[in-house]
């Protein structure tokens, strides 16, 4: 199993890629709230 | 269209076609035609997938679809991270520990000859109907707008793509894409920005987005589910997951971006390039077509966005009756112009009562709007001598908008961004349908011993067939959908089976080759059944899940009844 870069596990990648789309997630989702 | 439009266009679309032909000259061999070098670093792999994906359908029909119908396409790509990390941490390994040329390879070492051969045929199917589609879809768009011959159009893209796919193989392929992608994503952003200012300047930039919420065009996230609805944050948690990991994880059009990897490494960094990377995108090319609604609340709009139709009819006997709903739209936008005043007046001064009395007021003449739109679709089905719900001009919205406010050299610059979007997407899904062809049907089946020479003859002989295949369909097309929809349409048609052989591949290993193919038989039937007979009442993205389904479900049914009668398997 290659080391990814900058961090020390691909988990840690696979974290950020799920955590990034549930902040996503919750800003549009607030967007829509406040506008519509 | 000036002078200095028309060379940037071809300015642009010469300099990319003739650079990547240059650049990567004369594959040597088959290996290097289809999988490249296999030096790519990961960014390189990522805007490949990006250039892949998004073709010229993407930013035509994207604006134009967040302006008629709000921001909530976006929830279609919620599912594509989880399709990422899926195939990061399964496919991708499994096919770099094989080397293979082509995902339906591994088929035949799990199963066999023929649920390979199966498998490949649903890509070949369903990719070769995608690939008429992205051409036919800008050269109709493109050759309305310009007044151009659609054959005409059609032969120039498939032609300039043939060029460079035919000398270069799958490095041409990255190599003009990484081009492409560079002009595509200035010029969309550079298109949005002059949108942006053309807004009267009274109303501020939270105004405009405020204006847009008030008109229910900031509907990004839904929470109610239902069948027959395409776009809600469940159709697109679950239903695109399923969608994605069959298109990113077994069709080879993306599956060859990334097999062209340097390492396993850059590869899946690729992949999760491409995972952080497309919401963003995806909410920039609805902004911008959110941008352009609230430009035609200031501006008046043309009663049908599609200006050769309107044109068309407005010289037939049909023409006073547009000339009427052109009057009172005319007299609607007045009033409606001074209502926005009010509203935004509302806002700043914080008064709900008056904010509540404006919004009472612009819904109904939003009423009054929605029906001039049908009257004027329904004037234009009656002269044309088509149904009513196939008069549409959402592909028409951004490109109408680019050549009627956008200085000149945008104009051109934009034309290019949609050429050049089409050719990306065209030149990756030709090269994965010469790999299949060449590997999985004609070298693995009629031509097993010819000499390497010999396949790389082929694999350019299939490029060219293939292109021609899809210069075809695109003259003889006629569609009625909202041309990006027709491409997910025909994806999802076969995907579900696709995904379904892929994941009893993977996680079942107790599955044998009979129970697996028969199963996916099943499946492919029943998921066209739902095409034809359930059309309205089950939303495309769910024959993703059925067909995938279908084949886990029925393939364990039946190994379990061969097993019973002891059928070798």
């Amino acid at each position: 199993e290659e080391k990814p870069p900058v961090f020390q596990s691909w988990s840690a990648w696979y974290k950020l890629v799920i955590g990034i789309m549930l902040v996503q997630l919750i800003v549009y989702s607030f967007i829509t709230h406040l506008f519509s | 269209m000036n002078a200095l439009d028309w060379l940037v266009l071809g300015g642009t679309l010469a300099f990319i076609v003739l650079y990547g032909t240059w650049k990567t000259r004369g594959a040597k061999n088959v290996e290097s035609f289809l999988k490249g070098d296999q030096q790519q670093k990961w960014w390189m792999i990522g805007v490949s997938i990006m250039a892949t994906q998004a073709s010229a359908i993407t930013f035509l029909s994207t604006p134009g679809q967040a302006a008629q119908d709000g921001m909530r396409f976006i929830q279609f790509y919620f599912g594509l991270p989880l399709a990422m990390v899926i195939i990061s941490v399964t496919m991708l390994p499994i096919y770099y520990r094989l080397k293979v040329y082509t995902a339906y390879e591994y088929l035949e070492s799990r199963f066999d000859l023929k649920t390979r051969t199966l498998a490949a045929i649903l890509f070949l199917l369903l990719r070769g109907l995608s690939v008429g589609i992205t051409l036919f879809a800008p050269s109709l768009v493109l050759s309305t707008i310009l007044g151009w011959n659609i054959f005409f159009t059609t032969i120039l893209i498939g032609a300039l793509v043939i060029v460079y796919s035919v000398s270069g193989g799958n490095n041409a392929v990255s190599l003009t894409q990484r081009l492409q992608m560079t002009l595509i994503m200035s010029g969309m952003l550079l298109a949005g920005i002059i949108a942006i200012s053309l807004l009267p300047k009274n109303i501020s930039f939270v105004d405009s987005i405020r204006v847009a919420g008030e008109m229910g065009k900031l509907n990004i996230i839904t929470t109610q589910f239902s069948w027959g609805d395409r776009f809600n944050i469940w159709s697109g948690l679950l239903a695109s997951t399923f969608l994605f990991l069959a298109y990113f994880g077994t069709d080879q059009s993306q599956v060859a971006r990334y097999l062209g990897g340097k390492s396993l490494t850059e590869s899946r960094m690729g992949l999760i390039f491409n995972g952080l990377l497309k919401i963003p995108m995806q909410f920039v090319i609805l902004f911008i077509g959110v941008t352009v609604f609230v430009f035609y609340q200031f501006n008046p709009a043309p009663v049908f966005h599609n200006q050769v139709v309107l044109n068309e009819v407005k010289e037939s006997k049909s023409a006073p009756l547009i000339k009427d709903i052109e009057n009172q739209s005319l007299k609607v936008f007045s009033a409606k112009e001074e209502l926005l005043q009010k509203m935004t007046n509302s806002f700043h001064e914080e008064n709900s009562d008056e904010l509540i009395a404006v919004k009472t007021k612009l819904k109904r003449i939003r009423n009054i709007e929605d029906s001039l739109k049908l009257a004027t679709r329904s004037v234009i089905a009656h002269e044309k001598n088509i149904a009513l719900k196939n008069v549409k001009d959402t592909d028409y919205v951004f490109l109408n908008f680019v050549l009627s406010y956008l200085p000149h050299g945008v104009i051109g610059l934009l034309l290019a961004v949609m050429f050049s979007a089409a050719m990306s997407s065209m030149a990756s899904e030709l090269n994965a349908l010469a790999s299949t062809t060449t590997v999985d049907i004609y070298q693995r089946i009629f031509q097993p011993n010819a000499s390497a020479g010999h396949y790389l003859i082929s694999s350019k002989t299939f490029t060219v067939l293939w292109a021609l295949i899809a210069m075809a369909f695109a003259s003889l097309a006629n569609f009625s959908e909202n041309l990006i929809q027709y491409v997910n349409i025909v994806g999802s048609l076969f995907y579900g089976t696709i995904l379904g052989i892929f994941l009893v591949a993977f996680y079942i290993k107790n599955i044998g080759s009979n129970a697996v193919f028969w199963a996916a038989v099943v499946a492919e039937l029943s998921v066209l059944a739902c095409y034809f007979y359930k059309y309205e009442e089950i939303g495309f993205l769910y024959y993703n899940i059925i067909g995938c389904v279908i084949v886990v479900v029925a393939s364990f049914l039946l190994q379990f009844i061969f097993n019973k009668r002891s059928v070798p398997n």
